[in-house]
C-alpha cells in the first residue's frame, strides 16, 4: 500500500473527526484547547504555592508537562478505540488510516494549545523561538503515540480489558511523572522514571524551551528511541492482527 | 471469461467452544457479465461469503481468485456519519472507498442526482429520512469505478420508483459487462442470470429462476403459512416471472 494515498486518507479522516466531535457545541474546536487549559489552571492554583517557589518558571513547566500528558492520555485512548468501528466490517479500506486520524487529530488541534505556550513565553521574556523544539519534539512524541495506539487498538479488539486497564495506567502516571512536582536528579524518583517514556519528553522539552538547552544524551536518546521501538512494534502486531478485525466487531 | 473463482472456499467461527462454519466447501464461478443472485435463510453463510470476496474476512481453506475492481455495498449506512452534511458525507465515504478528490469533485453532481437528493447538499443526514439514506449509500457505491458489484440486500430499500431505478443501473451494468452478485433473502431477484440457493454454508441447488420457487417451498416447510399467504405468493410469482419473462 502507497504510503502517500494512507496518509491522504488519515487526514481526510482526521478532518472529518475534527468536524464531527464538536459539531453542536458552542466553543466547538476551542475545547481542545481548553480542556488542558483547564488542568492546566487547577494544577497551578493547587501546587503553585508548594512547588512555585522552588521550580523556576513554573507556568510554564507546568504547561509543558501537562501538554505532554494531555496529548498522551487522548491520543491513545482515541487511537485504541478507533477500531472499535463497524466500518471495518463493511468497506475493505486500509484500517491504518482510523488509528492514524484519531492520533492525528490531536495532534492537529493540539497547534491551538501551542499559542497558550507561545503567549507564556513571552510573558516570562523567554525566546519564543523555542518552540521549533517542542514542534521537532512532538513530531518524536507522534510517532511515539501512533505505535503505541497501533498496538492498543489491535489488542483491544481481542481483549476488551486492555481499555479499562489502560485508562488506569494513563490516569496513575499523571502522578508517577514529574508533571506539577520535580524529581531530584540521581535520586530514585528519576531511577523510577527512567523506565517512563514520558519523562523523557516532558524533560527534554522543558531543557529546550524553558532553559534554552540540550538535554542530557540518555534524555536525547530516549526521545529517539522511545518511538522507533514503539512504531516498530505496535505496527507489526497490528499488521498481523488487523485481517482478524472485521471478526470481532 | 471468469471473474470469481471460488474453490473448496471455508471459514470457520468460534462460538462458545463449538466451531461453526457459515461458509463449507463452497466452490462456484461467476463469469463476466453475469447477475449471480444469492438466496438463502438467515444464518445460510450469504453475507460472510460476500465479506470473504470483498477481502474484509480471510478464508480459513480453500481459494478465492477475483479478476478486477470490486465494489461493494454490505449493508446501509456504511461510512456514512449522521452528524455530517451530505456533501461532507460523499467526500468521507468515497475517500473510503479510495477515490481521490478530484475523482469525488467530478463525481459529487453524479452521485447527488442519482440519489435524488439535489438541495440537501448541505442538509446533516440525522436529518434525513433512512430512505433518503440508503438511496445516498447506495449511489456512493456504485459511483465506485468497478468491475465486480457485490450487494447485501440493500436495494429493496427506498421507494418503488428508486427501486426501479436501481434494477435499471443494473441492467446498465450487465450491458457494460460488469459482474453482479446480488445476496437477498427476499425473492425480489428477477434481475439475476443464475442463482445460488445457499444453506448451511453449502449450495442447496443452482439453476434459473426456477430455485426461488423451490427455496421458497423449503423455507415455508416449517412455517405455518396461511392458504391466503400462498395464494397470493403464487400469485406474485407468477407476476415477476411475465414481467422479466422473455
Amino acid at each position: 500500500m502507497k504510503i502517500g494515498k494512507l496518509a491522504g486518507l488519515s487526514w481526510t479522516l482526521a478532518k472529518y473527526n475534527l468536524k464531527v466531535r464538536y459539531t453542536g457545541s458552542w466553543l466547538g474546536f476551542l475545547w481542545y484547547a481548553l480542556k488542558p487549559l483547564f488542568y492546566f489552571s487547577l494544577l497551578l492554583l493547587i501546587f503553585s504555592k508548594s512547588f512555585g517557589n522552588t521550580i523556576e518558571f513554573y507556568p510554564v513547566y507546568l504547561l509543558l508537562g501537562v501538554f505532554f500528558w494531555n496529548l498522551f492520555t487522548n491520543a491513545t485512548s482515541s487511537g485504541m478505540e478507533s477500531t472499535e468501528n463497524r466500518l471495518i466490517k463493511s468497506i475493505k479500506f486500509p484500517s491504518e488510516a482510523l488509528v492514524i486520524s484519531a492520533v492525528l487529530s490531536y495532534f492537529v488541534a493540539h497547534l491551538f494549545e501551542i499559542g497558550l505556550l507561545v503567549i507564556l513565553l513571552v510573558y516570562f521574556s523567554i525566546s519564543p523561538l523555542n518552540i521549533i523544539f517542542y514542534i521537532v519534539l512532538a513530531a518524536f512524541f507522534f510517532i511515539f503515540l501512533l505505535g503505541i495506539s497501533f498496538f492498543l487498538a489491535s489488542v483491544n479488539l481481542f481483549f476488551r480489558d486492555i481499555n479499562p486497564i489502560w485508562k488506569v495506567i494513563v490516569t496513575s502516571l499523571l502522578f508517577f511523572t514529574p508533571i506539577f512536582y520535580s524529581v531530584k536528579i540521581g535520586g530514585p524518583g528519576q531511577f523510577v522514571n527512567l523506565f517512563n517514556p514520558l519523562y523523557y519528553f516532558i524533560t527534554a522539552a522543558r531543557s529546550f524551551v524553558i532553559y534554552s538547552e540540550i538535554p542530557d544524551a540518555i534524555i536525547l536518546l530516549g526521545v529517539i528511541v522511545f518511538p522507533l521501538i514503539s512504531i516498530l512494534i505496535g505496527y507489526i502486531i497490528f499488521n498481523k492482527l488487523k485481517i482478524k478485525f472485521a471478526e470481532l466487531i | 471469461m471468469i471473474t470469481i473463482e471460488i474453490k473448496d472456499l471455508s471459514k470457520k467461527f468460534k462460538i462458545k467452544q463449538r466451531l461453526i462454519y457459515p461458509v463449507k466447501n463452497f466452490s462456484l464461478d461467476v463469469r463476466k457479465g453475469e447477475i449471480l443472485g444469492i438466496v438463502g435463510k438467515n444464518g445460510a453463510g450469504k453475507s460472510t461469503l460476500l465479506r470473504i470476496l470483498a477481502g474484509i474476512y480471510k478464508p480459513d481453506g480453500g481459494r478465492v481468485t477475483i479478476r478486477g475492481r470490486v465494489a461493494t455495498i454490505l449493508g446501509l449506512n456504511f461510512g456514512l456519519d449522521k452528524r455530517l452534511t451530505l456533501r461532507d458525507n460523499v467526500y468521507f465515504s468515497c475517500s473510503l472507498l479510495g477515490m481521490s478528490k478530484r475523482e469525488i469533485n467530478s463525481k459529487f453532481g453524479r452521485i447527488v442526482e442519482f440519489a435524488e437528493l439535489k438541495g440537501f447538499e448541505d442538509v446533516k443526514l440525522y436529518k434525513f429520512s433512512d430512505g433518503m439514506i440508503a438511496r445516498l449509500a447506495f449511489s456512493i457505491a456504485i459511483h465506485k469505478d468497478f468491475d465486480i458489484l457485490l450487494i447485501d440486500e440493500t436495494i429493496s430499500v427506498g421507494d418503488v420508483s428508486f427501486m426501479q431505478k436501481c434494477e435499471n443501473k443494473i441492467f446498465e451494468f450487465k450491458k457494460a459487462e460488469k459482474t453482479i452478485v446480488y445476496v437477498s433473502h427476499s425473492l425480489d431477484i428477477g434481475l439475476c442470470d443464475r442463482i445460488v440457493w445457499m444453506d448451511k454454508g453449502r449450495i442447496m441447488a443452482i439453476g434459473g429462476r426456477e430455485i426461488i420457487k423451490k427455496y421458497w417451498r423449503d423455507s415455508v416447510k416449517d412455517t405455518k403459512v396461511s392458504e391466503e399467504q400462498i395464494r397470493l405468493f403464487k400469485e406474485w410469482v407468477r407476476e415477476l416471472e411475465r414481467k422479466n419473462g422473455k
